[in-house]
């Protein structure tokens, strides 16, 4: 396959395309965008291959670049604004939200995220608005720590394997993981994203 | 495949760690991303696989000199050297095909034997520059101020400071009109010796300018100006008081 076998590459993509559409869709939130990303990511990697140092798993490499690419087409997206018609303090959604609201915000993400998910219609649009708004924070952070933060928690790849594929020491990824969620953490803050 | 966010991976960041609440709430960021992906169970659609598989069959094979001429092509001499680096790792690592290694190997070749030669010419270049330049007229620039440190010395060795010496030793010549500057040698010449000098010093210092003796002394420091400026003597001098001490009480 290094070499260019194209048939040897065609078990790669059957293998490895499920993941890599999902790496994508965690990040963009679209299922043609992830596609559009992932198709690109691994043609990127098809003509790169002599990059490829062989210190790490190829699953890895891959992942680098499709969340590279992700990530350049989330941060190339205009910000679009739903109009709803219900009016946001009426809808509880703003960020003038009482303490009461906040606190029923709250108990909802936490339900969903702990896996007791409800079929709740107010549940759903709470979660959706929030994972909404998490993906776009991480495309927003600057971006050594954009690309640590995605390939961990979007990835799915260890700390030790995102060392081995940026060709970092492992103790910068770690610092660069901690800075990026607390700036992520400033950056969910700062938009007014309560739970 | 999802692994649990816990509080061993930022061990070791050179970071700094917040309050218990500060990373508490970090570690909550961190889950709530996790379950956000987590939550996400997205398959690709139908025919997926094909379409990147006649993409990739519209793309050119990889070629490990591709990267390299590439970045020659639009004049990006980083991405240049990362290419380089790149071909010579295909070329020396194993693990694919011997056509690519040789490839890349040829073209690692190349481009050593490249830079070679346009260092040898740049140093041959340089070298002939050198060698043509004109030689003689350089060091007879630099033999004209070597005179200028001999010049300085001649003020170094200026008879003022005997000049300066004479007028202290004046008070004990003052009754004489040529006698100061004898009188500031004769001291020194009456002090080396011990006794019997001295006795005949005391009588001539008595009389006032009968000595004959001490005018022929004058004579020489007047003569060398290299030994008046001498400071060793006027030390001497100084103990001349003693001596006229001497003679007083004798």
């Amino acid at each position: 396959m290094l070499g260019g076998d194209r048939d040897a590459f065609r078990a790669l993509v059957e293998r490895e395309s499920a993941g890599l559409v999902r790496i994508c869709h965690r990040i963009l939130g679209d299922l043609h965008e992830s596609e559009d990303a992932a198709q690109e990511a691994f043609v990127t990697a098809f003509r790169s291959l002599s990059s490829w140092r062989g210190d790490g798993p190829f699953g890895a490499w891959l992942a680098q670049i499709a969340v590279r690419i992700a990530l350049r087409q989330a941060a190339r997206r205009r910000p679009v604004a739903w109009i709803d018609a219900v009016q946001p303090e009426a809808s509880g959604l703003s960020g003038t939200m009482t303490a009461a609201d906040r606190a029923a915000r709250a108990r909802l993400i936490d339900g969903a995220v702990d896996g007791r998910s409800s079929v709740d219609p107010a549940s759903i649009a709470v979660r959706a608005e929030r994972t909404t708004a998490i993906r776009r924070a991480v495309a927003r952070l600057d971006d050594p720590y954009r690309e640590v933060v995605a390939l961990r928690f979007f990835g799915d790849l260890t700390l030790a394997e995102i060392a081995a594929a940026s060709d970092r020491p492992l103790g910068t990824v770690k610092t660069h993981l901690h800075r990026g969620l607390i700036r992520l953490r400033a950056i969910v803050d700062a938009e007014g994203i309560d739970r | 495949m999802n692994r649990r966010f816990g509080s061993e991976e930022l061990d070791g960041s050179t970071e700094r760690r917040g309050t218990v609440a500060e990373e508490a709430d970090l570690f909550a960021l961190g889950r709530e991303i996790e379950a956000i992906a987590a939550s996400d169970r997205v398959v690709p659609s139908q025919g997926f696989e094909d379409r990147v598989l006649a993409a990739i069959a519209a793309t050119p094979l990889p070629r490990p000199t591709g990267a390299a001429g590439l970045a020659a092509r639009q004049g990006r001499p980083i991405a240049l050297l990362l290419a380089l680096r790149d071909t010579w790792r295909v070329a020396w690592s194993g693990g694919r095909p011997l056509a690519v290694r040789a490839q890349a190997a040829a073209f690692v070749l190349v481009v050593v034997l490249l830079v070679g030669s346009l260092g040898g010419i740049a140093a041959i270049g340089g070298f002939g520059l050198l060698r043509s330049s004109p030689v003689g007229s350089n060091p007879a620039s630099f033999a004209v101020p070597s005179p200028e440190p001999s010049s300085t010395e001649t003020p170094s060795s200026s008879p003022e400071p005997s000049e300066s010496s004479q007028p202290s030793e004046s008070p004990g010549a003052s009754d004489t009109g040529e006698s100061p500057e004898p009188s500031a040698t004769s001291h020194p010449a009456a002090g080396s010796p011990a006794a019997g000098s001295g006795s005949a010093g005391s009588g001539s210092a008595g009389s006032g300018g009968t000595p004959t003796a001490e005018p022929t002394e004058t004579a020489t420091p007047s003569g060398d100006g290299t030994q008046t400026p001498r400071p060793t003597e006027t030390p001497s001098t100084s103990s001349t008081p003693s001596g006229s001490d001497d003679h007083g009480g004798g």
